[in-house]
């Protein structure tokens, strides 16, 4: 007799038993699982890919030579499936039918940080001291796999902790930029310290990434002198020649005067951010 | 028979419920009657559709006698008084779980909704599921935790009389929220229990609950009162509840066909929520299953409700009235973040609402003298809502130190519908209907000093088919087109484009228009000799703009298209005197068009089987196994599946019952809720803003006593 064989009329098959009992403690073993994403470790540093000689809105024709900034914390987004509708469009995309399209029904050109901000799944958390002119590592920052599109970060004050001398001007402040601005035959040299309230988000900036299990590539922290999606500078707004009161041909922004307030509004627009990716096209995700 | 009625009448089965006067719904499947019986042998008439199938229901006994109308749709169903006793829910809200397809969440404790899923809808707390006491929408429109909110903890169990469901939109009278469906709770006392019972419940875990229904002998068929209050430790730390409700109903002949009915009912509720625990942290043995980061979640909520109906009856043209009014409510505090977003001070938060309610409505049906039946359908209503809603970030003593939001919105929803339905071959009856809504918002954003109105309007076009190929088999096709509104708050949200340097919480809310959704059917009901029912439906919505309320972030993000497509199976059979089977299954795939990533919430598999033992005395007993299959989560995270299984038995004899019930009788650590978002709880650890698997703990074993007097 198989174990599927009736042993006698109106009793259960022999297997009935061992069939229950093994359903009732599979249903006691079913523990709570869950399968996470892969994550994707990738190296970040800063660098000054972004910086270029720019003109502002002024006509001041601004180099920059030095670029210290107190960061901390940054975020990674994903716009995950916002909208089509209010996804940002990409300003380096080609598109030929654009110019007559935008002529009949303009067309705002926007960073994430216009609508979208996305949902972070993927940060390098921590404080940094960040050189965007002579380059810095920051860590490694840890993504899940998606389809990135903005990056946020945080602003901080620096301070001896963040290895600095005694004497150095960033100390108490929130980042430190110099360099030269030309008009008319008129060279002024600048300095300014600039301070952000600790805390202080920069939210949006762009960061077009596929980011994949096995991937090599770098991220690099980028401040851009130029909006790359709207042309506006860094330095819009501020009149070095009239910031010369004493005409001796430097100027040193500090807190406090309304050209502080210009420049350190500027910074932290999520304009002049941004994550530019350095990737081996003969390493890229499986 | 009361009323002398001379029709052709039938003994229900469990779907095949006529859509009679009480209802007040034209084209409606389930009627307010559904037999306590198992599945019998409806048939179909044409007079169904003409001027009898009005007639007034009789009560034999736990038989329901009337005339019936055939459903129009394959997902139509309804769930009789004696389904809903044998499941022994713990609450009315508990009831949702015996739809087939839908699956619920607790994750806060007795007294707060219930998350629900259904045909791939992450409906939330009642976003895609509309819900109807009777002819009152429950529904909440600008409820501070999520809009469409339901709160089913004033009804009380012993008094639901049968749970309509129609899933889809494909009838005229689904308004808003009925984008994955519609669930329409019938309330009253069967003669063969009057006049009435008195319940105790108690749980090992030291949950005590009392109820009582009471309904003389002679008075209306719609008439009772009931109540229930719970006081519940909780099964687990930081799950306290204290609660109660009452409800009555009454009518009065106004004449020989026409009644005028009175519904009223009051609830209140306090309790403690766990919040949701990291997966990992009890992987790793950091805490227990049912372990909470006593976080301080607690709510609070009350109702009180209170309407009229006016119904003409019988042969002819048919209508029913309907006026309705009250206040509600509702205080949440919860912390599922932890420290992430505010450091130190943590994320604790108190949403807190108050609201009062009001509408009128009117549903007719009036036979056109056609060679063949037909019948005109129309309907119209008014539904006002005023709320004023906070937000509230507190310290973890409970003070409030920052606001979020200070909001006030009234809506006024306005709804007009036509259709007809026909029979004008006995193979074919059809029920093509159009429905219009306008909805006026005025919101005052008191934090951010602005005022806005709004006016919007969908129209929603609608036809189901109904083929009735041979007495025992009928297949359904149907199309639909429901709709969701916007939230209050996102009709002053920024104007697209005006924002820059802010997260999208800024744009919480949404945009503000309607969400629509188009749906269509394609099913079969068979019936076969042995009271067997087996139905099967293929179903699918497509969504141009999906909405997604994450309640956890307390975001709500317009997203891209979604498609849903699944099947739906069931088999309901009585072959013999004392033995009822049910099973269900739901396959569902939920996508979004785009990228074709899945909609998170959303689990492929579904389904429970119900075994129901024994007769009206004597020993009985039953199980009832439900399971989920794997769950997808945000960001390509998913969550396991989950088998429950909840076993009972029983003694009755003609003036008390003692039930023993043990529910998640294998023990099994359940994850009844799971997501995926970050949260940083555990300070020693280096705070990450990437998600995490999340869940919330399904019960574990519980051992119930229930011992019901009947009086």
């Amino acid at each position: 007799m198989t174990p599927f064989e009736r042993a006698a009329p109106g009793r259960a098959p022999r297997i009935l038993g061992p069939v229950l009992v093994a359903m009732l403690a599979g249903l006691h073993a079913c523990g709570p699982e869950g399968s996470e994403p892969a994550q994707v470790l990738l190296p970040v540093t800063a660098g000054p890919d972004g910086i270029q000689p720019c003109v502002n809105n002024l006509g001041w024709a601004i180099t920059l030579t030095q670029a210290r900034v107190a960061l901390a914390d940054l975020e990674f987004t994903i716009e995950g499936e916002t909208h089509a509708a209010l996804r940002p469009t990409s300003p380096r995309r080609p598109a030929p039918w654009r110019g007559l399209a935008d002529l009949l029904v303009p067309t705002a050109i926007a960073h994430p940080g216009h609508q979208a901000g996305g949902q972070v799944t993927g940060s390098l958390d921590g404080a940094f001291l960040v050189d965007v002119i002579d380059g810095s590592t920051l860590g490694t920052a840890t993504l899940l796999e998606g389809d990135y599109h903005g990056m946020n970060l945080a602003f901080r004050t620096a301070g001896p902790a963040d290895g600095l001398e005694a004497d150095d001007p960033l100390i108490g402040h929130t980042a430190f930029l110099a360099g030269t601005a030309w008009r008319d035959g008129i060279d002024i040299a600048f300095t300014a310290v600039l301070d952000v309230a600790p805390g202080t988000m920069m939210v949006g900036g762009p960061f077009d990434m596929k980011v994949r299990p096995g991937m090599d590539a770098a991220l690099v922290l980028t401040l851009y002198t130029i909006d790359p999606s709207e042309g506006d500078t860094l330095f819009d707004g501020l009149d070095f020649g009239a910031l010369d009161t004493d005409g001796d041909g430097s100027i040193a922004i500090a807190p406090g005067p309304p050209a502080h307030n210009v420049l350190a509004k500027t910074l932290i627009r999520h304009d002049h951010w941004g994550i530019a990716v350095h990737q081996d096209p003969d390493k890229e995700a499986p | 028979m009361r009323g002398g009625l001379t029709i052709a009448v039938v003994v229900l089965g469990m779907t095949w419920a006529s859509h009679g006067a009480a209802s007040g719904i034209p084209g409606s499947t389930p009627a307010d009657e559904v037999g306590d019986t198992a599945p019998s042998q409806p048939t179909r008439s044409v007079d169904a559709v003409g001027d009898t199938a009005t007639s007034l229901p009789e009560v034999c006994g736990e038989t329901v006698i009337r005339v019936q109308e055939p459903p129009l749709s394959g997902g139509a169903e309804a769930i009789p008084r004696r389904r809903v006793e044998a499941a022994q829910p713990a609450s009315a809200s508990e009831t949702m779980a015996l739809v087939p397809g839908m699956r619920i969440v607790q994750h806060g404790a007795e007294g707060k909704a219930h998350q629900w899923f259904l045909r791939g809808f992450d409906a939330v707390h009642g976003a895609d599921v509309e819900v109807r006491l009777g002819p009152v929408p429950l529904n909440e429109r600008g409820n501070v935790h999520g809009h469409g909110y339901v709160d089913l903890y004033g009804i009380v169990p012993e008094a639901i009389r049968a749970i309509h469901v129609e899933k889809g939109p494909f009838l005229p009278q689904q308004g808003d929220f009925a984008t994955a469906g519609t669930i329409r709770i019938q309330t009253g006392l069967p003669d063969a229990l009057r006049p009435g019972l008195v319940r105790l419940d108690a749980s090992h875990h030291g949950r005590v609950r009392l109820a009582g229904i009471l309904a003389p002998p002679d008075a209306p068929r719609d008439a009772f009162v009931a109540g229930e209050v719970v006081s519940d430790p909780g099964w687990g730390p930081d799950r306290e509840a204290v609660r109660g409700a009452a409800q009555g109903a009454w009518s009065w002949a106004l004449g020989p066909r026409l009644r005028l009915g009175l519904l009223g009912g009051g609830q209140g509720a306090r309790w403690r929520s766990p919040g949701a625990v990291r997966l990992e942290d009890y992987r790793s043995g950091a805490m227990g299953f049912l372990d909470t980061y006593e976080a301080g979640g607690r709510g609070a909520s009350w109702r009180a409700l209170a309407g009229l109906t006016l119904e003409r009856d019988g042969p002819g043209t048919t209508f029913e009235a309907a006026a309705w009014g009250g206040v509600r409510g509702l205080t949440l505090d919860d912390d599922y973040t932890g420290h992430l977003v505010n450091g130190d001070v943590g994320d604790l938060r108190r949403q807190d609402q108050t609201a009062g309610f009001a509408g009128v409505s009117a549903t007719m049906r009036h036979p056109l003298p056609l060679a063949f039946p037909v019948a005109f359908l129309a309907g119209a209503g008014w539904r006002f809502d005023m709320t004023t809603q906070s937000e509230r970030a507190l310290t973890r003593q409970g003070a409030p130190w920052r606001t979020d939001r200070d909001l006030a919105a009234r809506i006024h929803g306005l709804h007009a519908f036509a259709g007809v339905r026909l029979q004008p071959w006995r193979w074919l009856e059809l029920q093509p209907s159009v429905r219009g809504d306008v909805l006026v918002y005025q919101v005052e954003d008191r934090l951010a000093g602005r005022r806005a109105d709004r006016v919007l309007g969908t129209v929603s076009p609608r036809i189901a088919l109904a083929f009735p190929a041979h007495a025992r088999v009928t297949v359904f096709a149907d199309y639909g087109r429901g709709f969701r509104t916007p939230e209050p708050r996102a009709i002053t949200a920024p104007a697209r484009g005006s924002v820059e340097d802010a997260t999208l919480s800024t744009y919480r809310g949404g945009r503000p228009i309607i969400a629509v959704a188009d749906a269509a059917e394609a099913g079969i009901a068979v019936r076969l000799p042995g009271a067997v029912e087996v139905r099967a439906t293929g179903f699918g919505t497509w969504i141009d703009r999906e909405i997604v309320f994450d309640h956890v972030s307390n975001m709500n993000l317009e997203q891209n298209s979604t498609r849903r497509l699944g099947i739906e199976a069931s088999v309901t059979a009585s072959p013999l005197p004392w033995l009822r089977l049910h099973a269900d299954a739901t396959w569902c795939d939920a996508r979004f068009v785009r990228s074709g990533r899945p909609v998170p919430g959303s689990a492929a598999w579904s389904g429970r089987v119900h075994a129901d033992l024994g007769r009206d005395r004597g020993v009985h007993g039953g199980a009832e196994l439900g399971w989920s299959g794997r769950r997808n989560l945000a960001n390509g995270a998913s969550a396991s599946g989950y088998a429950l299984l909840d076993l009972r038995l029983g003694w009755r004899e003609d003036r008390y019952d003692v039930v023993l019930a043990v529910q998640n009788a294998t023990g099994a650590r359940a994850m009844d809720g799971a997501y995926h978002y970050a949260s940083w709880f555990d300070r020693e650890r280096t705070r990450s803003v990437i998600p995490v698997i999340h869940y919330t703990a399904a019960r574990p074993t519980t051992a119930r006593m229930m011992f019901t007097v009947f009086l």
